[in-house]
């Protein structure tokens, strides 16, 4: 008996390989159509992200980057981080254009496959991003004396 | 996209359990059998029955077998409904990576059918 617990769609694209990678690759392209704003400087390992989609929050964590060719993340519902799911969008040549494929593997261990030795050092490893990522404004906050 | 529901979460669990090959042959031996205890599963098997009650014990945790006290031992029957709950989920998240794959397309192709997800 096999049951996969993952989820796989593709999408033909009439653009070539370059011009899909930035819609993949950087994140201005991945926000807008991953959800309805994406708040992530950069697409890279170990970058930590929030996506916002109707009223849903999901948290993300970039975990691998092979440029020009797919990027994988791991990403939970703000609410649930146990319920962590790994996803990969991986670009491919086809005939006049390029393919876009996707897979989410649902995983209650999709911490382990990226490093971490439980989900809450996940969790605690994003949150330490965002904290830096907070300071870091507030120090240019504070070089610019525009901190209110 | 919809946040997470008790459905979902029995969805991982069901899908944690079945993701050793060890115990998807086990839940599919205890549907071949019916009523079986870890006994007549080890007879079967190069695996102890101390692995075979763990398995059935993370099996029994999924929901995806019931346990009955016979005498002194377990007696243990799939139970089909948690399965409902992983294609659920399989299916919810599929239609959320349609809408996205759409949007993706209309962006490129300005909504043109070649660019419909599959």
């Amino acid at each position: 008996m096999e049951l996969a617990a993952s989820v796989s769609r593709s999408v033909d694209l009439p653009i070539s390989l370059d011009e899909a990678w930035a819609s993949i690759g950087e994140a201005k392209g991945l926000a807008g159509w991953l959800g309805d704003s994406l708040e992530l400087e950069v697409v890279a390992p170990g970058v930590a992200g929030l996506l916002r989609d109707g009223d849903a929050v999901r948290r993300l964590v970039v975990t691998e980057v092979d440029a020009g060719r797919s990027i994988g993340f791991v990403w939970w519902d703000e609410a649930s981080p146990q319920e962590a799911s790994v996803v990969t969008i991986a670009l491919t040549p086809g005939e006049g254009g390029t393919t876009v494929t996707v897979t989410e593997r649902l995983a209650g261990a999709a911490h382990a496959s990226i490093g971490f030795a439980s989900i809450d050092d996940l969790v605690g490893a994003a949150d330490a991003a965002w904290d830096q990522r907070l300071q870091a404004l507030v120090g240019a906050c504070a070089l610019a004396d525009a901190c209110v | 996209m919809t946040k997470p529901t008790a459905a979902d979460r029995r969805a991982a669990a069901v899908f944690d359990a079945l993701g050793e090959p060890t115990r998807r042959e086990l839940f599919a031996a205890v549907g071949a059998r019916g009523p079986v205890t870890a006994t007549e599963l080890a007879a079967d098997r190069a695996v102890s029955r101390q692995a075979i009650v763990k398995h059935l014990q993370v099996l029994a945790g999924a929901g995806l077998v019931h346990a009955e006290k016979v005498g002194r031992e377990q007696r243990y029957t799939v139970v089909a409904a948690p399965l409902e709950d992983a294609a659920t989920w399989m299916a919810s998240v599929g239609s959320a990576w349609d809408k996205r794959l759409a949007k993706l397309a209309e962006r490129h192709t300005g909504g043109a059918a070649r660019g419909a997800p599959r």
